[in-house]
């Protein structure tokens, strides 16, 4: 077993196993506490440049099935088509993963992407290290030194996005054409617009949508990584749109961008929400929902402007989960409805772009 | 919430809550840790709680928790007394498992609760019956486009095999408004069909046939609802063993280790839209079959009230869900309750596990004569335990050693030596040792496919198996021990006892080798949350995959509590009540209470009773761990056999205990010394004698008498001890002992025949007894006392026997300067008391005499260990009479003979009160579900001179009370000869009729005495596994629920009570009127 460790910027350095790729890699290290759902976890974009712990202690069980496109660039069994996350850190990787539907191991996946994992951590003890200091930057490394890549945090949403504009037809239309802004896009929001009959044209994040304006009945802003602040042309596009009318949906990023575009303020929460069972509820009818949430960033609530009220809160620690404006048709969403991973509960909120 | 709704909730002040009754095979503890946590959700909303449970030993029958407490039988009969008699505005019916429900569903039928307008809370009374109605199950499910086993509903033998014909071999039969899946099973053939449906038909009005799902991956989930719609599932659970084995039969992992995402969260969805669909408020289990092949599933079943899995499910997750469900029910709604883990964060919530859960059944098969060892569709393990650990290896290991049978892991050296071809059939017949099975196939080089088409078991779980078989062979091939390799079988849950036994070291030295390594378990904590947020609760395990510690120890004033372990054949939940008391106590008195316990089915294992709370293994290795991490003195007489045994060798190591020093201990129980000491102080014991050799002891048989009770020093089958009638018997014995007789030792004890035995049971301060009572058992020694009825106070020893008792009592307690609970056994022979035993401890008896007198002996012994000074002397009379009766869970056992013998075979306990015993002997009797006897008709099997002399009254009596008696030929000419009239039954062997199966079948007996042959039949039987005409009778009457006697006094005892107690003239009165 070739020995690895995990260098915290804060000087202490963790030991530990090596799995996956031999390359080093940094990133900012964040836990999350999904039980399931390794393989649509480390595809989300909205992990770039992260190094993820998981809170579970056995990661890999069931292997990772073999990748299966529904549509152009459209998986349906994997939340992008590339591991995004910077590194893998668990207590134990399941060398001997079982399942019908296994195609590969968790080793052999990350070792085919070019990212490093590391076995045998004390990840209880990383994850209470993160509650208490907030997010660390990290490298997994051969060496015991920490360094610093400032590349692997900036222009994330650039990266992550995919530079093409895509359109996609539904099995069974139900009439409502949509434009999607792809920020990062995980690609069970798209698998969940194409399910209820959307028919969906795709844009990259920086891509102006005034041409496609005049054609869809409505604008889905796509989740992503990185600080919302950063996506400039993104606001100022959401802006022009809100001013046209058209209603909106803004999954997770997109919720942030949507913020920003009605002049309310986003902040950096100490370490995130990331985890299958975060409670949400609406603040008018009091319903409650547990649901899947990937962010480190969050509107601040005391800032939504007039016209806009909160529509969800998170009944853990109070922060704002959801903004609304039912009469504009404008909602977001700070949680993810689609689940993958985790419970579907909210993904009714995607029926409300029907016309 | 609707305005109407919230109105009628605030209307709500007076809520009955049922229990379960006794522990038996399929109801055990878990209903004492539900409904425990019910009153305490009921009492904080002040709201005044009335609770009928027989169950004596629980804690939630404790003083200080309900308001009200009948110790009655939770039958629809009493209970509508209780109802027109307390008037409540509510009624709770899923705390007390299936005998709670159906008792519920009854009081509603028969428009009881309409009548006193008293209103079922959570879950409405339509969703219940729908769920327990698997045919309104199976439709209501369907049409909201959800699977379920296909399946019909059978009400005879033949429409049955016509089902079955037609959907294919094999069909799997299940028995509606059955808890623990009675009378359920697979059949692969009409034949085996037809047995099935026979029996089923007798207990269940309704039975279905359904699809074979045998194979399919089993996986549950706990699902919590609120009146405002709200849900969440609280945790999901995976069986290791596929369908086909029932869940309370399987090892089961929590959370699921085998499914995708996908998987999981389509399962979960399921779970939501059935709980909506069928309206369930507070908490439900489903359980679902899931194809291991497509993913594809059925709901197999919904339980809609809290069970063992929910039970399993709080303690894996740390969720309460029976005190959420409780408050659900009174009509609050999930967002508005918090997370009482954290303190801060809310109860609408997901727990995150970071670390796995093994749940683990004990059984104690070994226990009964003739039973079948399999396992499959109908539960027989009595207990389980529960392991947490950060891998599945190192938690299965834990889990078997918490087991407390004496196994290390999965690793076992009898197993080993069994052939391939025999394990292969033993993968396919599972039976109760499978794990141990499927590791030594492992070992023995088959492979993992081959396993899993053999047993079903995923693979996922094999090849970890396999990776602690690897680890094991390795550890056998090592001589010199690194740090790398023990780490690592550390961290695979490899204990030191086995480390060293592989590798030749001892134990201790294994233990310091690794300490100066540094190679320790952690302490981490259970916060439901993964670490996200930090808790307020000290809810603890320990293991090996990890570098820090959740915890630092303080300097607190602080004691340790050795918990009991699983339940099992005498270790029920009195051991809990005792725990749970002392921490309670330590409380009292501004101490921190440590909890140690790995039983998920107790109350002493929810982590607001103790300040911290080891949820941990009761091995010497891991109770040191303890040890070095808190520093504290233990307390381990309050656990029962598990801590007891442990306390020599702890108090060895130097670990300070509390209470009566360990020499004391030794002095009570060593044979020897306590011989010698009874010696001088002139009190009266039975002859006996050891002898190095089963061989040697014919002769000193002779010089005690026959009969001798004899205790050999190993176990044959599960069994310590038997009684030999004579020297032929003896021969006989050796002659089946074979060599074995040669190499093990053995005492023999002059077995008083007609002796009135009883339990003297006090609390003493060094040497000075404060508190006692003695309490008599019905039946004649050579019951074991855990099997026997007991009266409190006594009812037929003279007062002048009863001084004798308690000055000899003082005498011994004073010599040996006891400081704490202790019992001391006498049998009482012509006047004479004899001293059997003195255990420094706290007996099973210890709730029954606390609640009987009002006063809690566990707590004045708390005390006293804690060494108060001055405490007081009382003595105590009851005006009232609690007789507690034992609980059998023969039905469950096929095969088992249901003679009591004296090694014990009950599962649990109940009592109940009255003016009088008799009153008090047929509540009681009544409470572990026996029927009032609907037919003056019995059938008498006297075996042997001595049984037909003893029970000569008893026929005479019944007799004048009208009774028609039903006898077989011996017994027939007996009463004849006595002038008593009655009726031939002919012997079953001889194929003549009518026979007792004939009268069976017909309905034709209100109750049965079959009573043995003295000892000598089932000594016989153990020895040659032969059936005699006399156990086939009492096997056919638990299989046809017949009210069965197999003892002459307590068959006596319950003539009289008959005699003078018509069912209705029962008196309905809780504890507190009769302790006024």
């Amino acid at each position: 077993m070739e020995k690895v460790y995990l260098c915290l910027e804060d000087g202490e350095v963790v030991e530990g196993v090596r799995f996956g790729s031999l390359r080093d890699r940094c990133g900012e290290v964040v836990f999350t506490t999904a039980m399931t759902g390794y393989p649509e976890g480390l595809t989300d974009p909205s992990f770039a440049g992260q190094l993820l712990v998981f809170t579970y202690p056995l990661i890999g069980n069931y292997g990772l099935p073999k990748p299966v496109f529904q549509a152009l660039h459209l998986l349906s069994n994997f939340e992008s088509e590339h591991i995004w996350a910077s590194g893998v850190i668990v207590s134990s990787d399941v060398e001997t993963p079982s399942h019908y539907q296994m195609h590969q191991t968790l080793a052999s996946w990350l070792e085919n992407q070019q990212i490093p994992g590391i076995a045998h951590v004390d990840t209880r003890a990383l994850t209470q290290k993160i509650r208490d200091k907030g997010v660390l930057r990290g490298v997994i490394s051969s060496s015991k030194k920490f360094y610093w890549d400032q590349n692997v945090t900036t222009q994330l949403v650039a990266k992550v996005s995919l530079p093409r504009v895509i359109d996609y037809v539904p099995d069974k239309p139900n009439g409502t054409r949509l434009l999607l802004i792809d920020c990062g896009l995980k690609h069970g929001i798209l698998r969940g617009l194409l399910h209820i009959g959307y028919t969906v044209k795709r844009i990259p994040w920086d891509m102006d949508p005034d041409p496609y304006l005049s054609n869809v009945d409505g604008l889905v802003c796509s989740n992503g990584p990185g600080d919302p602040k950063d996506c400039t042309k993104t606001i100022a596009h959401i802006k022009k749109v809100l001013e046209k009318n058209i209603p909106f949906l803004g999954v997770c990023l997109g919720h942030q961008l949507l913020a920003l575009a009605i002049g309310a303020d986003t902040y950096k929460l100490p370490y995130g929400h990331r985890g299958l069972n975060q409670p949400c509820q609406d603040v008018l009818t009091k319903k409650a929902y547990v649901t899947s949430q990937n962010h480190g960033y969050a509107v601040d609530r005391r800032t939504i402007p007039e016209g806009f009220v909160e529509w969800f809160i998170n009944l853990n620690d109070g922060t704002n989960e959801g903004i609304q404006n039912p009469k504009r048709r404008i909602w977001s969403t700070q949680f993810h409805p689609e689940g993958y991973p985790g419970p579907f509960d909210t993904k009714w909120i995607f029926t409300l772009l029907k016309k | 919430m609707d305005i109407y709704f919230t109105q009628k909730m605030n209307r709500i002040q007076k809520v009955l809550i049922l229990g379960s009754g006794a522990l038996k095979i399929g109801e055990a503890g878990e209903f004492d840790y539900s409904g425990t946590q019910a009153i305490k959700a009921l009492k904080e909303e002040g709201k005044t709680v009335i609770l009928v449970n027989p169950n004596i030993a629980t804690i939630q029958t404790s003083k200080d928790l309900a308001d009200q407490i009948y110790f009655l039988p939770v039958t629809a009969f009493f209970v509508a007394k209780v109802i027109e008699k307390e008037k409540p505005d509510g009624i709770l019916l899923s705390f007390g498992g299936q005998t709670a429900l159906n008792c519920g569903i009854e009081l509603y039928h028969q428009g009881i609760l309409e009548k006193y307008h008293v209103e079922i809370l959570g879950t409405p009374i339509q969703a219940i019956i729908d769920t327990e109605d698997r045919q309104k199950f199976s439709q209501r499910l369907t049409s909201i486009g959800l699977y379920t086993a296909k399946g019909t509903l059978i009400t005879s033998v033949a429409d049955g095999l016509a089902y079955a014909r037609s959907v294919g071999f094999p069909v799997m039969l299940r028995t509606g408004f059955a808890l623990g899946g009675t009378g359920s099973g697979i059949a692969k053939t009409s034949a085996a069909l037809r047995l099935l449906l026979e029996s089923a038909l007798t207990t269940s009005p309704q039975i279905i046939i359904e699809e074979c799902l045998y194979g399919w991956k089993e996986v549950e989930y706990e699902v919590v609802r609120d009146a405002s719609d709200n849900c969440i599932t609280v945790c999901n659970m995976e069986n290791l063993d596929p369908v086909g084995i029932h869940t309370g039969e399987s090892i089961v992992i929590a959370p699921s280790q085998t499914l995708t995402n996908d998987e999981y969260y389509q399962l979960r969805d399921i779970a939501i839209r059935t709980i909506r669909e069928l309206g369930i408020v507070g908490e439900c289990n489903i359980q679902y079959a899931v194809h291991p092949k497509t993913g594809d599933y059925r709901i197999i079943e919904v339980n809609a009230r809290l069970s063992r899995s929910s039970a399993l499910a709080s303690k894996a997750t740390g969720y309460p869900l029976a005190y959420v469900a409780a408050k659900l029910a009174l009509g609050k709604t999930l967002p508005e309750l918090k997370n009482s883990v954290t303190g801060s964060t809310s109860a609408f919530f997901e727990p995150a596990l970071d670390y796995v859960v093994v749940k683990m059944p004990r059984w104690d098969l070994d226990k009964y004569s003739n039973v079948d060892t399999t396992i499959g569709s109908e539960m027989k393990s009595v207990g389980e335990v529960m392991s947490i650990a950060r891998t599945f290896k190192e938690a299965i290991q834990k889990a078997i050693r918490m087991l407390g049978l004496g196994y290390e892991g999965i690793m076992d050296e009898d197993t080993l030596k069994e052939s391939i071809p025999s394990i292969r059939k033993r993968l396919k017949h599972p039976d109760s040792k499978r794990i141990f099975v499927v590791a030594a196939g492992l070992a023995k080089g088959m492979t993992v496919p081959e396993i899993y088409r053999l047993t079903g078991i995923d693979q996922w779980y094999l090849y970890s198996l396999a990776r602690i078989v690897q680890t094991y062979t390795v550890l056998k091939q090592t001589s010199s021990i690194s740090t790398d390799i023990l780490s690592d079988a550390k961290r695979q849950g490899f204990s030191d006892g086995q480390i060293g036994k592989l590798t030749g070291r001892k134990e201790a030295d294994i233990r310091t080798f690794r300490k100066t390594h540094g190679i320790v378990p952690r302490v981490l904590r259970i916060d439901t949350m993964a670490g996200e947020f930090p808790a307020i609760t000290n809810y603890f395990y320990l293991t090996y995959a990890a570098s820090a510690s959740d915890h630092v120890p303080t300097n607190e004033k602080k004691v340790a509590v050795l918990g009991a372990g699983p339940y099992a054949i005498g270790t029920s939940v009195e051991f809990d009540w005792c725990a749970v008391n002392t921490v309670a106590t330590l409380r009292v008195h501004g101490i921190k209470s440590i909890m140690v316990n790995c039983n998920p089915e107790t109350v002493s294992t929810d982590y607001d009773h103790s300040d911290y709370l080891y949820f941990e293994e009761l091995s010497l290795e891991r109770v040191l761990d303890i040890w070095d991490i808190e520093k504290a003195p233990f307390i381990v007489s309050v656990g029962g056999q598990i801590p007891n045994n442990l306390a020599p060798k702890l108090h060895a190591l130097g670990v300070p205990l509390l209470g009566s020093d360990a020499d004391t201990i030794l002095r009570a129980e060593d044979r020897y010394r306590f011989g010698r000491l009874l010696d001088t102080l002139f009190i009266a014991q039975p002859a006996w004698s050891e002898t190095r050799s089963l061989a040697q002891s014919l002769e000193q048989a002779n010089k005690i008498g026959f009969p001798v009770l004899l205790r050999p020093s190993f176990v044959l089958s599960g069994k310590a001890m038997l009684v030999i009638e004579s020297e032929k018997q003896l021969s006989q014995y050796l002659d089946h002992m074979g060599e074995n007789a040669k190499k093990y030792s053995v005492v023999m004890t002059k077995f008083l025949q007609g002796a009135t035995e009883c339990d003297f049971d006090g609390v003493a301060d060094n040497g000075k007894i404060l508190i006692s009572i003695l309490s008599e058992h019905v039946e004649k020694g050579g019951v074991h006392s855990g099997d026997a009825t007991l009266v409190l106070p006594s009812f037929t020893l003279e007062a002048s026997v009863q001084q004798s008792i308690a000055k000899q009592a003082a005498a011994i307690v004073k010599s040996l300067s006891v400081s704490g609970p202790f019992n001391i056994q006498f049998l009482v022979s012509e006047g004479t008391p004899y001293v059997i035993e003195c255990n420094l401890r706290a007996s099973r008896s210890f709730p029954f005499v606390s609640k009987a007198l009002d006063r809690n002996f566990i707590a004045l012994a708390t005390e006293v260990m804690l060494g108060k000074k001055n405490l007081p002397v009382s003595t105590v009379r009851p005006k009232f009479y609690t007789v507690k009766v034992p609980q059998f869970s023969f039905r469950r056992l096929r095969g088992a003979d249901p003679v009591l013998r004296v090694e014990m075979s009950s599962t649990g306990e109940v009592a109940a009160m009255g003016w009088d015993a008799r009153e008090a002997y047929l509540k009681a009797l009544l409470s572990t579900g026996m029927q009032y006897p609907n037919q003056k008709t019995v059938f008498l099997s006297l075996g042997g001179s001595t049984g037909k002399r003893v029970f000569d009254q008893g026929a005479k009596r019944l007799h004048s009370m009208g009774f028609t008696l039903h006898a077989t030929l011996g017994t027939y000419n007996y009463l004849k000869s006595l002038g008593i009239s009655c009726r031939l039954v002919e012997k079953l062997h001889e194929g003549k009729h009518p026979n007792y199966r004939d009268l069976v079948v017909d309905h034709k007996i209100g109750f049965a005495v079959v009573l043995p042959e003295r000892f000598t039949e089932t000594t016989k039987t153990e020895m040659s596994k032969g059936l005699s005409d006399g156990y086939l009778m009492r096997r056919m009457s638990i299989d046809w629920s017949i009210p069965i006697f197999t003892n002459a006094e307590s068959a006596l005892f319950f003539i009289e009570s008959l005699q003078k107690y018509p069912m209705e003239d029962l008196e309905i009165k809780s504890l507190e009127e009769y302790s006024k």
